[in-house]
């Protein structure tokens, strides 16, 4: 039987969009069905993971997903190999067996999971070889190829901005405010000062907002944490790191190591975790995500998208 | 003071506008009258002589069978078209007898002629004068049968006849205003809440049977909201065909509002929403059909402005006070829709809550019963916390009370809230719940009233429902009809289920059968339910991509810039935006180039004579997880330049041409590197490319000559 990882994704490339509400009742349902234990939070979990990984990409506000067009790229520093993502109908996984007796070096990774996690899909890599002909590898797998999707996308990742002026919450509305120092957010009597608030709005739904100078401005989670600590009000921060691999010859490669109250937003997640097409590694007792195999470029990149000075640990 | 026939046409004008008005037109109408609805409409209409005496002074006592014989006679006489047959006053007060028939034990005919008799006869019911009665009491069923065929004629201008005789023949005719007397008002505005609740359909109103067993389970938790004669009905064996007549009629013509019992306006549900951070209670409401916005009157003076929007929930009705006396004597308040017709919203007071998380409003939320697998809190009234702490122990053994005083301080005084509620366990639940009191009744999971498909993955939604993906089979849930564990003879694909499933409201999961793709067919309880299982359908993605992170190009100092967008959005148009780990094509990147791991020494020569060493790494560390990958290269950063990468092995030195220029000797013979160059090339036994190195080897050769 398949894992439980591969049956969503088979599911989602089947139907390639729809509700998130959806979505999130399938992965429970799956959980449940093929007696997975899962902790609170699981499917949003699963969600969150999936778009890591380029299976798909989330619109949040409108609670809406679509399945990621298939592509075939390579992991950088990695000595070679080359990851399938995106799309994986039964007729796409008919073409990889098919590639796959055609001497293509095929292999299906399992992403580690972690208790009360359901199981991600199975990761498909490609060992590179000199003789092949990427974009016509690609193209008998119906996917297109994109050379180096991580090292590619540092270039243009967005700095970051407010999205614009916001609406202040009503008088009585009950809001949270982020905690720096505890890394969550607060309950708090009212508007305190300036800051990162979220709070549920009059038409349920629950917008993030930084109040700064007076200035209500929209954001999102992650974003305004991140503005926040460039706003330098929390003084010196040091919340992502990159440690160099110990591997000698593989200078610039490393451990980028991000604490978990300040999440990387969803593109530089993407390409930190499409570096090694596995999910990161995460750190209950030192409270991080650790993406493994990224290029230094590509940590200063993200850092630099993000208004932050790359800390480098030896 | 009028009497005689002026008296009896006041209560006709009277009776008919209060009962078929052309406001009625369309709809159900059920000619309920008792001794209370008499008085409110000789209130109403200021009639002065009372509805008993009126009749009482037109009887024919002098006759043996024809005691209605005027009544019969004036109708035959005054019939029109375009208003009701001129015999209402008589026939109400037939109706009125019938409410006044002992409501318990066997419904027998003395039952409706001895009240009968004692309103004609002024409280008294000689024998005699009984005879009289029943003999004489075709000619009232006849007018009954006269105003049934009326109703029928005139296509339900005035509204949609119930009047029915449906019974064994020697209750044929009183029947008749029986079927006018079983329910009341406020029993036919609760009916609409249980047709809503059910959704309710009209392949569904054409099953009575079905209607009937579903009502049975639904009454059952609302006993004492509807009318004692109508529960007494339901339980009847004698009354059930009249019954179940008459509630399929209402559902054929209901037109999907539910009504409020004491006002008659439609009726919208609010429901508890609770926050626990921090502790508070809120009001909501379910939006329904046709209602998009209002205004209601709250308590406070105020008047609150609700809307609809993609919530299932209303937007503003959270702004109405709330107190926790609320919770303990229930909630009415008034509003009015967007066409300002009248709406009541109203929260019926419970002992015991049942809370789940909603997935719109992101909190807590008021639910009719409890569903398997799902976390609730439960809310419980002082008087049945034994109970319920009891049945949750048993079958939810992660619950815990919450104590914390805080959230205390939200309950009304002496109530107890559970967390961690969820029943995953069907033995277990079913041993709990097997003591029969409110608390059970309560926390039993929601009445399954035929077996259904849920979840599953389904596919293909817009080629119909019923086909899912092969591994995503949908669960069965089994009819409960109210009870728990009841074993019911299933078959899957004509194969008998043994030993029978247990319907206890938990579903079956059919996924771990690993079905074949193909239809599947499964009967339960004579109902037939049908699936398909299919393995594959789109082979070319068609709409893949919908979502994505834009990408757009901005003017910056050092000329247009390339940025993404770091929030994915639905994209409307063929925009550039990331989409998985596509969309980054047009940022320029150089390839690594691969060499063979194993090498003794390994180099880079250019085509103009430079060489540059090139040093094994190690293994990356992240791959050692990868079982089975075996890296055969390692990833050198060589110039962007032809040349060859030259290897010594133990047997053989190799090279792989990078790029397809020929050798610049003069730029060679200048090469700080020159003997170095040579040497290499010179080693070579095994070039990949061959015609090429011939050109190379030539040079070298020549340089060292």
């Amino acid at each position: 039987m398949k894992n439980a990882g591969d049956l969503l994704l088979g599911w989602i490339s089947e139907i390639e969009h729809g509700s998130l509400r959806d979505l999130l009742d399938g992965i429970d349902w799956v959980a449940r069905s093929y007696r997975i234990s899962t902790r609170d939070g699981a499917a949003g979990r699963w969600v969150r993971d999936a778009v890591s990984l380029g299976f798909i990409d989330v619109d949040w506000v409108n609670g809406h997903w679509s399945v990621a067009p298939p592509v075939l790229t390579r992991l950088p520093a990695s000595d070679g190999l080359l990851v399938l993502t995106g799309s994986r109908t039964a007729a796409a996984t008919d073409r990889l067996n098919a590639a796959s007796d055609a001497e293509i070096d095929v292999h299906s990774v399992a992403s580690s999971s972690q208790e009360g996690d359901v199981p991600m899909p199975n990761t498909i890599m490609i060992s590179d070889d000199v003789s092949l002909d990427h974009t016509d590898v690609a193209r008998k797998l119906g996917a297109s190829w994109v050379p180096c999707f991580a090292l590619q996308v540092a270039e243009i990742l967005p700095k970051l901005s407010y999205r614009g002026p916001a609406a202040k919450p009503l008088p009585g509305t009950p809001v949270d405010k982020y905690d720096f120092a505890r890394s969550r957010f607060i309950e708090v009597p009212g508007v305190v000062g300036d800051g990162l608030y979220r709070f549920i709005r009059a038409d349920h739904k629950r917008p993030y907002q930084i109040l700064r100078d007076g200035t209500w401005r929209a954001t999102t989670y992650e974003e305004g944490i991140y503005l926040e600590l460039a706003s330098g009000s929390y003084g010196k921060a040091s919340c992502i790191r990159w440690k160099q691999e110990a591997e000698s010859g593989r200078n610039d490669i490393g451990d980028l190591v991000v604490d978990w109250g300040t999440p990387l937003p969803a593109l530089q997640r993407r390409a930190a975790v499409l570096c090694t097409g596995l999910k990161p590694r995460y750190s209950r007792i030192a409270g991080t995500a650790v993406y493994r195999n990224v290029p230094l470029s590509l940590a200063k990149a993200i850092s630099r998208s993000l208004l932050q000075d790359l800390v480098l640990i030896s | 003071m009028v009497h005689g026939w002026a008296a009896y046409r006041q209560w006709q004008n009277a009776l008919a506008a209060e009962f078929f008005g052309p406001d009625q037109a369309g709809l159900p109408v059920v000619f309920y009258v008792d001794a209370e609805v008499l008085r409110q409409i000789e209130a109403r209409y200021n009639l002065a002589v009372s509805l008993p005496e009126t009749i009482r002074s037109l009887l024919r006592w002098g006759t043996s069978s024809r005691l209605f014989g005027a009544f019969h006679a004036h109708a035959a006489t005054h019939s029109s078209h375009d208003s009701p047959p001129p015999s209402l006053p008589v026939l109400a007060l037939s109706v009125v007898a019938a409410t006044e028939m002992a409501t318990e034990g066997l419904i027998r005919n003395t039952n409706y002629y001895t009240p009968l008799t004692r309103l004609l006869c002024d409280g008294k019911a000689p024998a005699a004068k009984r005879a009289i009665v029943l003999s004489s009491f075709p000619q009232v069923a006849d007018l009954w049968r006269r105003l049934d065929q009326w109703l029928r004629r005139t296509q339900g201008a005035f509204g949609v006849s119930t009047i029915s005789a449906k019974d064994s023949p020697h209750r044929e005719l009183i029947g008749l205003p029986l079927s006018q007397a079983l329910v009341r008002r406020s029993d036919r505005m609760l009916l609409t809440q249980f047709f809503h609740d059910i959704e309710l359909s009209p392949a569904l109103a054409a099953k009575p049977d079905y209607l009937l067993r579903q009502l049975r389970i639904w009454a059952d938790s609302r006993v004492r909201k509807f009318s004692r004669r109508f529960v007494a009905a339901l339980e009847s064996e004698v009354d059930r065909p009249l019954v179940t007549e008459l509630v399929a009629r209402l559902a054929e013509s209901w037109d999907g509002k539910a009504l409020d019992p004491a006002t008659g306006h439609r009726m919208l549900k609010l429901v508890l929403q609770f926050t626990s951070r921090p502790p508070e209670f809120r009001w909501a409401a379910e939006v329904v059909k046709g209602v998009e916005s209002g205004e209601i009157e709250s308590s406070d003076g105020r008047t609150i402005c609700f809307h609809q929007d993609e919530s299932p929930f209303y937007i503003g009705i959270d702004q109405l006070p709330f107190s926790s006396s609320l919770l303990v004597d229930g909630f009415r308040v008034r509003g009015r829709d967007e066409r300002h017709v009248n709406l009541a919203f109203n929260y019926s007071s419970e002992r015991i809550v049942v809370f789940r998380k909603d997935p719109y409003l992101g909190c807590w939320v008021s639910q009719e019963s409890t569903t398997t697998h799902d976390e609730h809190l439960i809310l419980v009234h002082p008087e049945d916390d034994a109970d319920v702490r009891k049945i949750l122990k048993e079958a939810s053994p992660h619950m815990r009370p919450v104590v914390i005083e805080h959230v205390v301080r939200a309950l009304p005084q002496g109530w107890t809230l559970y967390s961690n509620v969820r029943f995953d366990d069907p033995a277990a639940l079913s041993r709990a719940l097997s003591v029969n009191t409110q608390a059970s009744a309560r926390l039993r999971p929601s009445p399954v009233g035929r077996p259904k498909l849920i979840g599953g993955l389904p596919v293909a939604k817009h080629l119909g429902r019923g086909f899912y993906l092969q591994g995503g089979a949908p669960d069965l849930l089994l009819a409960t009809h109210g009870e728990f564990s009841r074993e019911v003879s299933v078959a899957l694909d004509g194969h008998k289920q043994e030993p029978p499933f247990a319907a206890t409201g938990f579903p079956i999961p059919l996924a771990l059968l690993e079905l074949s793709s193909e239809k599947h067919e499964i009967s339960a309880d004579g109902h037939l339910l049908n699936f398909t299982l299919v393995e594959r359908l789109t082979d070319v993605p068609v709409k893949t991509g919908t979502v994505g992170f834009p990408v757009v190009a901005q003017a910056s100092s050092q000329g247009s810039q390339v940025s993404a967008d770091n929030v994915a959005v639905t994209l409307t148009t063929v925009q550039s935006a990331i989409r998985g780990a596509s969309g980054v094509g047009a940022v320029p990147y150089l390839e690594p180039c691969l060499v063979q791991r194993g090498a003794l020494a390994s180099a880079y020569i250019s085509f103009q004579g430079e060489v540059m060493e090139i040093v094994e790494p190690k293994r990356p560390a992240w791959r050692d997880e990868l079982v089975g990958v075996v890296s055969y290269y390692f990833e050198a950063e060589i110039p962007e330049e032809s040349g060859w990468i030259v290897q010594r092995f133990a047997r053989r030195v190799t090279a792989r041409a990078v790029g397809r220029a020929l050798p610049d000797v003069s730029a060679i013979r200048e090469a700080p590197e020159l003997d170095q160059w040579i040497d290499l090339v010179l080693m070579v036994t095994r070039p990949d490319n061959p015609s090429l190195w011939k050109a190379y080897r030539t040079v070298a050769e020549e340089l060292r000559a």
